[in-house]
Protein backbone atom coordinates (compact mmCIF):
# COMPACT_ATOMS: atom_id res chain seq x y z
CA UNK A 1 0.00 0.00 0.00
CA UNK A 2 1.47 3.33 -0.97
CA UNK A 3 2.19 6.53 1.71
CA UNK A 4 1.69 9.71 1.01
CA UNK A 5 5.24 10.10 2.43
CA UNK A 6 6.83 8.70 -0.54
CA UNK A 7 5.61 11.17 -3.01
CA UNK A 8 6.56 14.25 -0.40
CA UNK A 9 10.48 13.02 0.46
CA UNK A 10 9.07 11.74 4.08
CA UNK A 11 11.43 8.84 3.58
CA UNK A 12 14.37 11.11 2.24
CA UNK A 13 15.11 13.09 5.25
CA UNK A 14 16.44 16.71 4.10
CA UNK A 15 20.83 16.06 4.19
CA UNK A 16 21.41 19.67 3.03
CA UNK A 17 19.96 22.80 3.25
CA UNK A 18 21.26 26.10 1.00
CA UNK A 19 20.49 29.35 1.61
CA UNK A 20 21.34 33.27 2.31
CA UNK A 21 23.28 31.79 5.51
CA UNK A 22 24.19 28.37 4.83
CA UNK A 23 27.79 30.02 3.85
CA UNK A 24 29.21 31.30 6.96
CA UNK A 25 29.54 34.59 7.28
CA UNK A 26 27.00 35.81 4.60
CA UNK A 27 24.98 39.18 5.45
CA UNK A 28 22.24 38.10 7.72
CA UNK A 29 19.06 38.44 5.58
CA UNK A 30 15.88 40.35 6.93
CA UNK A 31 13.75 38.09 9.18
CA UNK A 32 10.91 41.01 9.24
CA UNK A 33 8.54 38.54 11.16
CA UNK A 34 7.98 40.95 13.68
CA UNK A 35 4.21 40.60 12.90
CA UNK A 36 4.47 36.51 12.06
CA UNK A 37 0.58 35.89 11.97
CA UNK A 38 0.67 32.22 11.80
CA UNK A 39 4.29 31.41 13.35
CA UNK A 40 4.40 30.00 17.15
CA UNK A 41 7.24 32.63 18.87
CA UNK A 42 9.10 32.47 21.57
CA UNK A 43 12.54 33.76 22.96
CA UNK A 44 16.03 32.71 23.58
CA UNK A 45 16.67 31.65 27.20
CA UNK A 46 19.68 32.46 28.58
CA UNK A 47 22.55 31.82 26.33
CA UNK A 48 26.84 31.93 26.92
CA UNK A 49 28.29 33.10 23.73
CA UNK A 50 28.77 30.70 21.15
CA UNK A 51 27.32 28.06 22.79
CA UNK A 52 24.72 26.33 21.00
CA UNK A 53 21.55 25.72 22.83
CA UNK A 54 18.04 23.72 21.96
CA UNK A 55 15.69 25.49 20.32
CA UNK A 56 13.18 22.75 19.23
CA UNK A 57 13.64 19.18 19.96
CA UNK A 58 11.22 16.97 17.96
CA UNK A 59 10.56 13.28 18.38
CA UNK A 60 8.43 11.38 15.75
CA UNK A 61 7.57 11.96 12.22
CA UNK A 62 6.37 15.35 10.99
CA UNK A 63 7.35 18.58 9.15
CA UNK A 64 8.60 21.63 9.98
CA UNK A 65 6.99 24.52 7.70
CA UNK A 66 8.55 27.87 9.15
CA UNK A 67 11.67 28.37 11.41
CA UNK A 68 13.43 31.74 11.33
CA UNK A 69 15.10 33.64 14.04
CA UNK A 70 15.66 37.20 14.42
CA UNK A 71 17.53 40.01 16.62
CA UNK A 72 15.37 41.71 19.20
CA UNK A 73 17.27 45.10 20.11
CA UNK A 74 19.74 46.71 17.97
CA UNK A 75 22.66 45.31 19.23
CA UNK A 76 25.71 43.61 17.05
CA UNK A 77 25.51 39.82 17.30
CA UNK A 78 25.80 36.66 15.12
CA UNK A 79 23.31 34.03 14.87
CA UNK A 80 24.01 31.01 14.19
CA UNK A 81 21.56 28.01 13.76
CA UNK A 82 22.40 24.02 13.74
CA UNK A 83 19.73 21.87 12.19
CA UNK A 84 19.96 17.93 12.53
CA UNK A 85 16.97 16.09 11.04
CA UNK A 86 16.98 12.18 11.31
CA UNK A 87 20.39 12.28 12.79
CA UNK A 88 21.81 13.95 9.74
CA UNK A 89 23.42 17.10 10.13
CA UNK A 90 21.69 19.38 7.51
CA UNK A 91 22.65 22.95 8.07
CA UNK A 92 25.13 24.90 10.21
CA UNK A 93 25.28 28.30 9.55
CA UNK A 94 26.58 31.61 10.75
CA UNK A 95 25.43 34.83 10.27
CA UNK A 96 28.05 38.18 9.80
CA UNK A 97 27.88 40.25 12.36
CA UNK A 98 24.48 42.34 12.30
CA UNK A 99 23.28 45.20 14.55
CA UNK A 100 19.90 45.59 12.96
CA UNK A 101 16.38 44.41 14.62
CA UNK A 102 14.45 42.08 12.80
CA UNK A 103 17.19 40.30 11.09
CA UNK A 104 18.36 36.77 11.78
CA UNK A 105 17.89 33.57 9.47
CA UNK A 106 15.20 32.30 7.90
CA UNK A 107 16.14 28.52 7.82
CA UNK A 108 12.80 27.14 6.60
CA UNK A 109 9.77 29.10 4.43
CA UNK A 110 10.04 32.66 3.81
CA UNK A 111 8.50 35.87 4.85
CA UNK A 112 6.44 37.97 2.78
CA UNK A 113 5.18 41.56 4.31
CA UNK A 114 5.85 40.26 8.14
CA UNK A 115 3.86 36.71 6.94
CA UNK A 116 5.70 33.53 7.03
CA UNK A 117 5.47 31.58 4.20
CA UNK A 118 5.89 27.80 4.48
CA UNK A 119 7.78 25.23 2.73
CA UNK A 120 7.91 21.66 4.44
CA UNK A 121 10.62 19.98 5.47
CA UNK A 122 10.07 16.54 6.74
CA UNK A 123 11.49 14.14 8.99
CA UNK A 124 10.70 10.24 10.08
CA UNK A 125 12.52 10.20 13.54
CA UNK A 126 13.78 13.59 14.99
CA UNK A 127 14.56 16.90 14.11
CA UNK A 128 16.35 19.42 16.47
CA UNK A 129 17.24 23.12 15.72
CA UNK A 130 20.01 24.59 18.13
CA UNK A 131 20.96 28.13 18.16
CA UNK A 132 23.80 29.85 19.53
CA UNK A 133 24.62 34.02 19.35
CA UNK A 134 27.91 36.01 19.58
CA UNK A 135 26.66 36.93 22.93
CA UNK A 136 26.41 36.14 26.65
CA UNK A 137 22.90 37.25 27.17
CA UNK A 138 18.86 36.23 27.54
CA UNK A 139 15.79 36.89 25.70
CA UNK A 140 17.46 38.71 22.94
CA UNK A 141 16.63 36.44 20.19
CA UNK A 142 12.73 35.66 18.89
CA UNK A 143 11.90 32.34 16.98
CA UNK A 144 9.01 32.00 14.69
CA UNK A 145 8.28 28.40 13.70
CA UNK A 146 5.38 26.30 12.54
CA UNK A 147 5.51 22.40 12.89
CA UNK A 148 3.39 19.26 12.11
CA UNK A 149 3.78 16.20 13.64
CA UNK A 150 1.94 13.04 11.82
CA UNK B 1 -1.49 15.19 25.50
CA UNK B 2 1.16 15.44 28.74
CA UNK B 3 2.96 19.03 29.19
CA UNK B 4 6.07 18.96 31.67
CA UNK B 5 8.55 21.82 32.37
CA UNK B 6 11.98 20.79 32.57
CA UNK B 7 14.14 24.20 32.87
CA UNK B 8 14.22 26.54 29.91
CA UNK B 9 11.39 24.11 27.64
CA UNK B 10 8.34 22.66 27.73
CA UNK B 11 7.91 18.77 26.91
CA UNK B 12 5.01 17.97 25.21
CA UNK B 13 4.47 14.26 24.64
CA UNK B 14 1.02 13.55 22.47
CA UNK B 15 -1.22 10.47 21.81
CA UNK B 16 0.62 9.35 18.50
CA UNK B 17 4.04 8.79 20.67
CA UNK B 18 5.73 12.50 19.43
CA UNK B 19 7.68 14.32 21.64
CA UNK B 20 8.04 18.14 21.31
CA UNK B 21 10.63 19.93 23.45
CA UNK B 22 10.22 23.64 22.81
CA UNK B 23 11.33 26.94 24.95
CA UNK B 24 8.70 28.11 26.73
CA UNK B 25 9.40 32.07 27.03
CA UNK B 26 7.24 33.75 25.33
CA UNK B 27 7.71 37.32 23.14
CA UNK B 28 6.68 40.22 25.25
CA UNK B 29 4.08 42.36 23.76
CA UNK B 30 5.38 45.16 21.24
CA UNK B 31 5.43 48.65 23.56
CA UNK B 32 2.93 51.06 22.35
CA UNK B 33 4.69 54.05 20.30
CA UNK B 34 4.42 56.94 22.26
CA UNK B 35 5.45 59.38 19.53
CA UNK B 36 2.62 57.48 17.12
CA UNK B 37 0.44 60.44 16.32
CA UNK B 38 3.57 63.34 17.25
CA UNK B 39 4.90 65.37 14.35
CA UNK B 40 7.76 67.34 13.87
CA UNK B 41 6.79 70.54 13.24
CA UNK B 42 8.18 71.12 9.51
CA UNK B 43 6.72 67.99 8.74
CA UNK B 44 3.21 69.48 9.56
CA UNK B 45 3.48 72.19 7.25
CA UNK B 46 5.03 69.86 4.53
CA UNK B 47 1.39 68.55 4.73
CA UNK B 48 -0.32 71.55 3.78
CA UNK B 49 1.54 70.85 0.34
CA UNK B 50 0.22 73.82 -2.10
CA UNK B 51 -1.53 75.64 0.46
CA UNK B 52 1.13 76.02 2.65
CA UNK B 53 2.26 79.57 1.49
CA UNK B 54 -1.36 80.69 1.28
CA UNK B 55 -1.26 79.65 5.03
CA UNK B 56 1.88 80.78 6.13
CA UNK B 57 1.59 84.43 4.30
CA UNK B 58 -2.56 84.79 5.35
CA UNK B 59 -3.22 88.49 6.92
CA UNK B 60 -5.88 87.20 9.22
CA UNK B 61 -5.08 87.57 12.92
CA UNK B 62 -6.55 84.41 14.09
CA UNK B 63 -4.36 82.28 11.45
CA UNK B 64 -1.07 84.21 12.51
CA UNK B 65 -1.88 83.64 16.14
CA UNK B 66 -2.19 79.53 15.28
CA UNK B 67 0.73 79.10 13.45
CA UNK B 68 2.42 80.86 15.53
CA UNK B 69 1.53 78.88 18.35
CA UNK B 70 2.36 75.74 16.56
CA UNK B 71 5.83 76.73 15.87
CA UNK B 72 6.79 77.44 19.35
CA UNK B 73 6.16 73.90 20.02
CA UNK B 74 8.82 71.14 20.22
CA UNK B 75 6.42 68.69 18.58
CA UNK B 76 2.50 68.55 17.15
CA UNK B 77 -0.12 66.39 18.32
CA UNK B 78 -2.24 65.29 15.66
CA UNK B 79 -4.60 64.11 18.26
CA UNK B 80 -5.00 67.13 20.31
CA UNK B 81 -8.86 68.80 19.80
CA UNK B 82 -7.12 72.26 19.47
CA UNK B 83 -5.35 71.54 16.57
CA UNK B 84 -7.94 70.07 14.70
CA UNK B 85 -9.79 73.13 15.75
CA UNK B 86 -7.04 75.47 14.92
CA UNK B 87 -7.18 73.36 11.51
CA UNK B 88 -10.09 74.54 10.91
CA UNK B 89 -10.57 78.01 11.30
CA UNK B 90 -7.03 77.94 8.90
CA UNK B 91 -9.60 76.93 6.48
CA UNK B 92 -12.07 78.76 6.96
CA UNK B 93 -9.75 81.52 6.11
CA UNK B 94 -7.29 79.93 3.54
CA UNK B 95 -9.81 77.96 1.41
CA UNK B 96 -6.69 75.75 0.21
CA UNK B 97 -6.74 73.97 2.93
CA UNK B 98 -9.71 72.25 2.02
CA UNK B 99 -11.45 69.91 5.25
CA UNK B 100 -10.54 66.81 2.80
CA UNK B 101 -6.76 68.32 3.18
CA UNK B 102 -7.58 68.93 7.09
CA UNK B 103 -8.64 65.10 7.47
CA UNK B 104 -5.77 63.61 5.05
CA UNK B 105 -3.32 65.94 7.83
CA UNK B 106 -4.80 64.61 10.98
CA UNK B 107 -5.91 60.97 9.83
CA UNK B 108 -2.44 59.53 8.18
CA UNK B 109 -0.52 57.91 10.14
CA UNK B 110 2.99 59.79 11.09
CA UNK B 111 5.74 58.48 8.83
CA UNK B 112 9.23 57.71 10.45
CA UNK B 113 10.74 60.67 8.75
CA UNK B 114 8.67 62.82 9.45
CA UNK B 115 8.79 62.37 13.47
CA UNK B 116 12.78 61.53 13.33
CA UNK B 117 13.85 64.82 15.35
CA UNK B 118 11.14 64.89 17.86
CA UNK B 119 11.85 60.37 18.53
CA UNK B 120 16.03 61.58 18.37
CA UNK B 121 15.87 64.53 21.14
CA UNK B 122 13.10 63.64 23.20
CA UNK B 123 12.26 59.22 22.63
CA UNK B 124 15.26 57.86 22.43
Amino acid sequence: MSSASQFFGGNKPTKIIVNATSTNGSAAVVSNTNATSAAKTVVSGELTANVLVEVLSLSGQGSVGFFSCWSNEAVARTHRIKLTVDGVLAFDGTTASDANVSRGIILVGSVINSAPIPDHLYFNKSLTIEYASNKTETGKTTFGYMYRMY
Amino acid sequence: MQRKIEGDYIVTTYPNGAIVKELRFAPEPAPANPAEWLIDIGPFFDRLGAAKIAALTSADAGVKAILSDLQVRKWIDLRRADVATGLQYVGSKVPAVTPEMQASILETPVADVENLALRKLYFS
